[in-house]
């Protein structure tokens, strides 16, 4: 269960953001864009527990496995990192983006979005890969498609002038976009060459994945900070509205 | 063992690296950032020196206008009443003295009169729609052309800034009528098309002109710039024979 400092910091992160959401309900409640925030948080500190208790539950993961064809290991939690990390969380990601962005720039992040969403039908639907293994395509596709949607955040916050008024280093969406887009550019080579790493050289995979474990540490505290930034009176700026 | 810890090394290295990657993009960011939040501001202050510049030039132009009105009235009226006031004063007779004194009585109301526009707070107690009347009734007055104002619904107050803008741009058109045009009628309509912008439009009869034909002098860029200077904008249409219109459109 706690391998190391950083599966035990998944814990500590999943009981922060429960007391976050707990205290700040109604602001998320009200701002799509600090929900989908919180659930991008959300997902990256707790998926890997989740993945973990499915390898516990030997026998609910092994008739999920069961249903994706894969009869021989059930005890494969890859189908849940599939479906959390590569397709919801992209598309949390985008959603998020597609809130901070101006009128015109929105409609660029929603193709991107529908593109998506074709895609993964396609590929799941004709079973290239098969779900219940490490989906290295659809890890790819899944973070072109997080850093287009950061791009396309920065290019508007240096070409909009209604960022003009905004201090930057107290813009929240500044500094997490910033984090999501290093964090999957980091991650991006790893993630897709997963499985060839992982049976040619398994050494330098559980290497390599503490750059992710320790970004995605860094992340989580980005967030929590944003988060948390009103009660600990930070003053941080408000997204300009694009009337 | 070895080639363990060259990995980690490495890795940590290399974790180094885009850590110090990511440092250098989010400063490269926030100093672009600093840059045009810096040329903004420049532009701001620029836009802001140009309108000033502009309501300065146009205030010194109605003070000088002003100040021959009242040279004129003064040479004209006044000096004419006094020089009478003093004539009917200086006479033994007691109704001369008494129309002397009558007369005196119009100087004093003359010369309070004048006083009241030698400065621009005049501009502040006016509409818009009293000064068009007022100007379109002084044309047909003296009989250059008839002259009619329509105005689809009454102006929300300006502010003095505008308004002062506003009654030099359209003291030069008309004027610009009389003085080129030779028109048989002058009619102005006011018209508010949304909530945040109102339409004048100048229309006269007279001879017209090729529009196309680049003016020589600065008269039109002037009014458009003076135009730009409130948030509106100056559009002339002319053709020769068939007089000239023209739109300005204005924020309110």
């Amino acid at each position: 269960m706690f391998r190391d400092w950083v599966s035990v910091s998944n814990y500590v992160f999943i009981v922060l953001f429960c007391v976050v959401y707990l205290l700040r309900r109604p602001a998320f409640r009200q701002c799509s864009s600090d929900r989908y925030a919180f659930l991008y948080a959300f997902l990256l500190v707790a998926t890997p527990p989740i993945g973990f208790a499915f390898r516990v539950f030997q026998d609910l993961n092994g008739e999920i496995n069961a249903f994706f064809g894969n009869l021989d290991k059930p005890s494969y939690n890859a189908w849940w990192h599939n479906l959390t990390l590569w397709i919801v969380v992209p598309m949390v990601v985008m959603l998020l983006i597609h809130s901070y962005l101006p009128r015109g720039k929105k409609a660029l992040i929603k193709k991107l979005m529908y593109g998506f969403m074709v895609f993964v039908l396609i590929f799941e639907g004709l079973q290239i890969q098969p779900f219940y293994l490490v989906q290295g395509i659809l890890a790819a596709v899944g973070s072109l498609c997080i850093l287009a949607s950061c791009m396309t955040y920065f290019y508007s916050l240096m070409t909009h002038e209604e960022y003009l008024s905004v201090e930057l280093l107290r813009l929240p969406s500044f500094w997490q976009v910033t984090f999501i887009f290093f964090y999957v550019s980091l991650n991006y080579s790893s993630d897709i060459s997963f499985s060839y790493l992982s049976e040619r050289n398994p050494e330098f995979v559980t290497s390599i994945l503490w750059v992710a474990k320790v970004s995605g540490v860094a992340q989580s505290l980005v967030f929590l900070a944003c988060f948390t930034a009103p009660a600990l009176k930070i003053k941080l700026e408000n997204q300009p509205s694009y009337a | 063992m070895l080639d363990q810890e060259s990995q980690v090394i490495a890795i940590v290295l290399s974790g180094i690296f885009f850590a110090g990657l990511m440092s250098v993009f989010v400063v490269a960011m926030v100093f672009v950032h600093r840059q045009r939040q810096d040329l903004a501001r420049q532009k701001l202050n620029q836009l802001q020196a140009e309108h000033e510049k502009t309501l300065l030039s146009i205030e010194n132009e109605i003070q000088q206008e002003t100040l021959s009105q009242v040279g004129r009235e003064l040479h004209d009226n006044i000096g004419q009443l006094l020089s009478l006031t003093k004539l009917n004063l200086n006479s033994s007779k007691p109704e001369k003295q008494a129309e002397g004194l009558s007369m005196l009585g119009q100087v004093i109301k003359e010369v309070r009169g004048l006083s009241k526009i030698l400065n621009l707070d005049w501009v502040e107690a006016l509409t818009l729609e009293d000064f068009l009347a007022q100007q379109l009734e002084k044309i047909q007055s003296t009989g250059f052309c008839q002259t009619e104002l329509q105005s689809d619904l009454p102006l929300p107050g300006l502010p003095k800034e505008k308004k002062i803008v506003l009654i030099r741009v359209i003291q030069e058109c008309l004027n610009n009528a009389l003085k080129h045009a030779e028109p048989k009628q002058i009619s102005v309509r006011i018209s508010l098309p949304s909530a945040e912008k109102a339409l004048l439009v100048i229309q006269d009869d007279g001879r017209g002109f090729d529009a196309s034909i680049p003016s020589q002098g600065s008269g039109m860029s002037n009014l458009s710039s003076r135009m730009k200077a409130i948030g509106g904008s100056f559009l002339l249409t002319s053709k020769p024979g068939a007089g000239t219109k023209i739109i300005l459109d204005f924020p309110i």
